[in-house]
């Protein structure tokens, strides 16, 4: 019998565009059959960020603590590091907030014609969300370089996790508390930058 | 490449040195965080607050001076593969262009697969760390090189010959190395420079003489130069011809050695840190 030869796909970039599609595909489905079961409508864009945020904040962890040590072992200076750093960051918020517009639009496609996407989703908190993603990475960026315990990091992780689960699922977000939010993300990026110039690694 | 070392603080040490093109140095102490804290600061890693220059501009994340050099620690892993097209396109994002066919004959020739088990994933021993760190170190097309443990790990003289005459041949420019060992490198070192247990800094050469004493003879005399005391005080030999004799006919027993018997005089003590 003949043999398939099933060649391993290597590309980088074919894959990435691959996840991306499956992920439109698995939005779409997920959205059918939350029809059926009744799910809080924003429920989706909740587990989007508060994955991205949690997974984003182990990245800018180990970037800044481990990686950094390595490729500027490697040449590669503290500068561009950080900049490649916020490129990374603002490619998978720019991906994440094409994933929830298109939630946003096939949900009200599919589900509530009759509404417009302003009275259906609770913006306050859809513009809450990056803010924390943002906020997290840049966190986990500083403790990074400040080279915090691992052991105390994982505590932190957890403790944020809860935080970030019960936050959003019971707080009720105001808009003040999102221009409060947006003051500490742009505080922390700073002292990140800053930092980087500054401190021995 | 030249570097210009001018009253850089490393901890309680002072460093003064320059370092020309094709010199190869040796940085040897036997507090290993101090050559660490060292290379780290000559390298540009860590900020000298502008005390270590290159062509009169600061080394520290100098964009210029990271072009042109590399720096490793032979005791960490870089490398989780053996596949040279994906070590290939790792390095790419630093700019460094690997050699494969170089980087594959130097890996046969210490039969690196010997030393790694390779499952799912590569699992090197640590001997097996410390020959793909200095294949990978060969292969890429980076000159000066900072190289700390060099022959960590090793245990065969044909090993740490092999190690040795890579890293000192002509193929490098610069090479500045954090000595895990000193003896190993003997008749390979232009400039030594040496962070003693007395908080002093020395630049030697290999001609530099050293004088071995009892351990505690600075109890009874005053000694200068002092480097490193184990079974012995070991001293820069500073001392003229006159003092020489005046020591044995007190019947102060002594030592004349060169700079690669250190390890040798010091006995097991110099394992203390």
């Amino acid at each position: 019998m003949k043999k398939i030869n099933l060649k391993k796909i290597d590309n980088e970039d074919i894959k990435l565009i691959g996840n991306i599609l499956l992920t439109f595909i698995l939005i779409f489905i997920a959205i059918v059959l939350f029809e059926d079961v009744g799910l809080d409508n924003s429920m989706l864009i909740y587990n989007i960020y508060g994955t991205l945020a949690l997974v984003s904040f182990l990245y800018s962890y180990h970037s800044s603590n481990k990686k950094l040590y390595n490729d500027v072992s490697f040449g590669i200076t503290r500068k561009e590091f950080f900049f490649s750093y916020l490129k990374n960051i603002g490619l998978v918020l720019g991906l994440s907030l094409i994933f929830v517009i298109y939630y946003m639009i096939i949900f009200k496609l599919i589900i509530v014609n009759n509404h417009s996407i302003l009275k259906t989703f609770n913006l306050q908190k859809i513009i809450c969300l990056p803010l924390v993603f943002l906020g997290l990475s840049f966190l986990g960026f500083l403790l990074g370089i400040l080279k915090m315990r691992k052991q105390f990091f994982y505590t932190l992780v957890s403790i944020l996790s809860t935080l970030i689960v019960l936050g959003v699922t019971y707080i009720g977000i105001k808009y003040y508390f999102n221009i409060m939010l947006g003051v500490v993300v742009i505080g922390l990026g700073i002292i990140d930058f800053l930092l980087i110039d500054k401190v021995n690694i | 490449m030249k570097l210009d070392i001018v009253d850089l603080n490393v901890d309680k040490y002072k460093v003064n040195l320059s370092v020309d093109d094709n010199e190869k140095i040796g940085v040897f102490s036997f507090k290993k965080d101090i050559v660490k804290k060292f290379l780290e600061l000559i390298s540009g890693i860590n900020n000298n607050k502008n005390t270590i220059f290159l062509n009169q501009n600061n080394v520290y994340d100098n964009k210029e001076y990271f072009k042109e050099r590399i720096f490793l620690d032979f005791n960490k892993k870089y490398l989780s593969t053996l596949r040279v097209q994906k070590i290939y396109d790792s390095l790419k994002q630093y700019n460094i262009e690997f050699d494969k066919d170089k980087f594959i004959k130097i890996c046969k020739e210490l039969n690196v697969r010997g030393e790694t088990d390779i499952s799912y994933k590569y699992e090197f021993s640590k001997v097996g760390v410390s020959f793909v760190n200095l294949a990978l170190v060969c292969s890429c097309n980076i000159k000066n090189i900072i190289i700390n443990n060099p022959t960590i790990n090793l245990i065969l003289d044909e090993d740490i010959n092999y190690f040795v005459n890579k890293l000192t041949n002509e193929e490098f420019n610069t090479v500045i190395l954090g000595l895990n060992s000193l003896n190993q490198f003997q008749n390979k070192l232009t400039k030594i420079l040496i962070f003693s247990d007395f908080d002093e800094a020395y630049v030697v050469d290999e001609n530099t003489s050293l004088i071995a004493f009892e351990n505690d003879i600075d109890r009874h005399f005053l000694i200068k130069n002092k480097l490193f005391r184990g079974n012995k005080l070991i001293c820069l030999n500073t001392l003229s011809k006159d003092d020489l004799k005046n020591y044995q006919r007190m019947k102060v027993r002594f030592d004349i050695i060169n700079i690669y018997e250190i390890e040798k005089y010091l006995g097991d003590d110099n394992e203390k840190n």
